[in-house]
């Protein structure tokens, strides 16, 4: 096991009080860069969440205008297959 | 001082149980304080009913020695929130306002309870000071605190701690701290030192940094000389506490010089070696050697014993020297402080408090104001001892060592163009 530091308490592994008091300057700045860091990657995150719930399944595609005449050959031939499929 | 340490060799305990040391700690229950950790509630005890002998008769010396604030009579009431003798009677400590305003009763507690922690008999682990630095790790000398955590010393819990090992490496570590490259002296207007005080460290640190100022070579390296004027209690301080100053400055080696008629306490003989002639040498390793000059300096400077100085290897420091104190100052203002001027070198002093500090560097002023450069402006030491001290002959003076710090030197003059 690793030697445990002399600024932790053996029995509870807390930071002893001069620990504490040593880091007392480096506090705040440390707190700040917490806070930036925790800031650019939780942005990352929901910014990249969000993204991705946007698809849609093209809803935002326009349909191309169709001929009556062509739509009729399609659906002919849709049948068609369909009976061609049922029939194997 | 250094009477009351007792040899304990610290051992960190095996980790006994850590798992369940750490659920007790999840769930806040911290393990009970042993009864030996010192308190203020535990180490506070009326001085003149101290059980140690030692406070006993020192209450008794106030008692004989100072007189009353209020009253002007001899003290005989003893104060109850602080402990020590301090008034002539209980109504003349009431009517002293000024000194429970001031909450002075607080600071002489403090004396109390750090006085009877030196004679508890507790260990001292705080003692065993770390040695060498790594080599990738920097020591940071903002505070007391940073440096002992980035030296890796014993953890300092309480102030009982700080008290005892501050008193002791405040010399060392004053020095250390004016000198080293991460010193936290920073240039006028953001800090105290000078202008020319900038340019007597710089040329104090391209010796103490051969590496860096490129000039290394094997063999080669002079020792700076380190002079510390009228020593009294930092001379008879051990070798390692000392060498704890060389630990900040690994690359140079260091020549301490006590000069002083009490520099130097023969213990078998009971009192101070005197001598203008002979100089007592303890060598602690290569890197580091002290030199013990037991007359007044400007003895051994007229007799060039110390010639040639070098603003580059040579500094000088006095630890409260007293420059104006009514007992000191015929000592230090004559021949010494011209034999000081001559060298050239940067002298730095410390006083007991602002006042005393003040009153050195003004005396100074007034009688070489016209020779001399100011290098650091008075201002309270980074690394002052901790421990509150308390002048027997006036309780109500309550002082720290080393607690304010200045810097000035004799005038260099420049060359002068043709």
């Amino acid at each position: 096991m690793l030697e445990p530091s002399p600024y932790q308490d053996h029995k509870t592994w807390k930071m002893t009080p001069a620990m504490i008091r040593a880091r007392q300057p480096f506090f705040k700045k440390n707190l700040m860069g917490l806070v930036i860091l925790l800031g650019v990657t939780g942005t990352i995150y929901t910014y990249t969440y969000k993204m991705l719930n946007k698809d849609s399944d093209f809803a935002d595609v326009p349909i191309p205008p169709i001929d009556e005449k062509e739509l009729e050959q399609l659906k002919k031939e849709y049948e068609l297959e369909k009976i061609r499929r049922a029939q194997k | 001082m250094l009477a009351s340490r007792t040899p304990v060799v610290y051992r960190a305990k095996p980790m006994t149980r850590p798992i369940m040391g750490f659920v007790r700690n999840a769930l806040g229950l911290d393990p009970p304080a042993s009864p030996d950790d010192p308190t203020p509630e535990n180490r506070f005890h009326p001085w003149d009913q101290s059980p140690s002998p030692d406070l006993r008769e020192r209450a008794a010396r106030i008692k004989a020695m100072a007189t009353c604030p209020v009253t002007h009579k001899d003290i005989q009431f003893t104060c109850p929130l602080s402990g020590i003798p301090t008034h002539h009677s209980r109504e003349a400590w009431e009517k002293d306002t000024e000194y429970h305003k001031s909450k002075r009763y607080e600071l002489l507690k403090k004396v109390n309870i750090y006085e009877h922690d030196l004679r508890s008999g507790r260990p001292f682990p705080e003692f065993d000071f770390p040695q060498d630095q790594d080599y990738d790790r920097m020591v940071n000398m903002s505070n007391w605190d940073l440096f002992f955590y980035t030296r890796s010393f014993y953890s300092m819990d309480t102030e009982f701690q700080l008290a005892a090992v501050t008193k002791m490496l405040s010399y060392p570590i004053t020095i250390g701290s004016v000198l080293h490259q991460y010193s936290p002296y920073s240039l006028n207007p953001k800090g105290p030192i000078t202008l020319e005080g900038l340019k007597s460290l710089a040329a104090l640190r391209y010796t103490l940094y051969p590496e860096q100022s490129g000039r290394f070579r094997a063999g080669q390296d002079t020792p700076i000389r380190i002079f510390i004027l009228g020593t009294r209690a930092e001379a008879q301080l051990p070798g390692h506490v000392w060498k704890q100053l060389q630990y900040l400055i690994p690359d140079t080696s260091i020549e301490l010089h006590f000069v002083g008629p009490e520099s130097f306490y023969d213990r078998e003989k009971r009192s101070y070696v005197q001598s203008s002639t002979e100089t007592i040498v303890k060598r602690i390793d290569e890197k580091m050697q002290l030199f013990y000059h037991t007359d007044f300096f400007h003895v051994f400077h007229e007799a060039q014993d110390f010639f040639p100085y070098d603003p580059y290897n040579d500094v000088f420091f006095c630890f409260h020297p007293g420059f104006a104190a009514p007992e000191t100052e015929e000592y230090w203002m004559g021949d010494t402080m011209k034999a000081l001027m001559q060298t050239k070198c940067a002298v730095f002093t410390t006083g007991f408090s602002k006042e005393d500090l003040l009153r050195d560097i003004s005396i100074v002023q007034d009688k070489y104001g016209s020779e001399l450069d100011m290098l650091m402006e008075p201002v309270p030491n980074v690394f002052g001892s901790t421990k509150w001290e308390l002048n027997d002959t006036n309780p109500h003076e309550v002082y720290q060592f080393n607690m304010y710090i200045a810097g000035f030197r004799g005038k260099r003059y420049h060359a002068i163009e043709l």
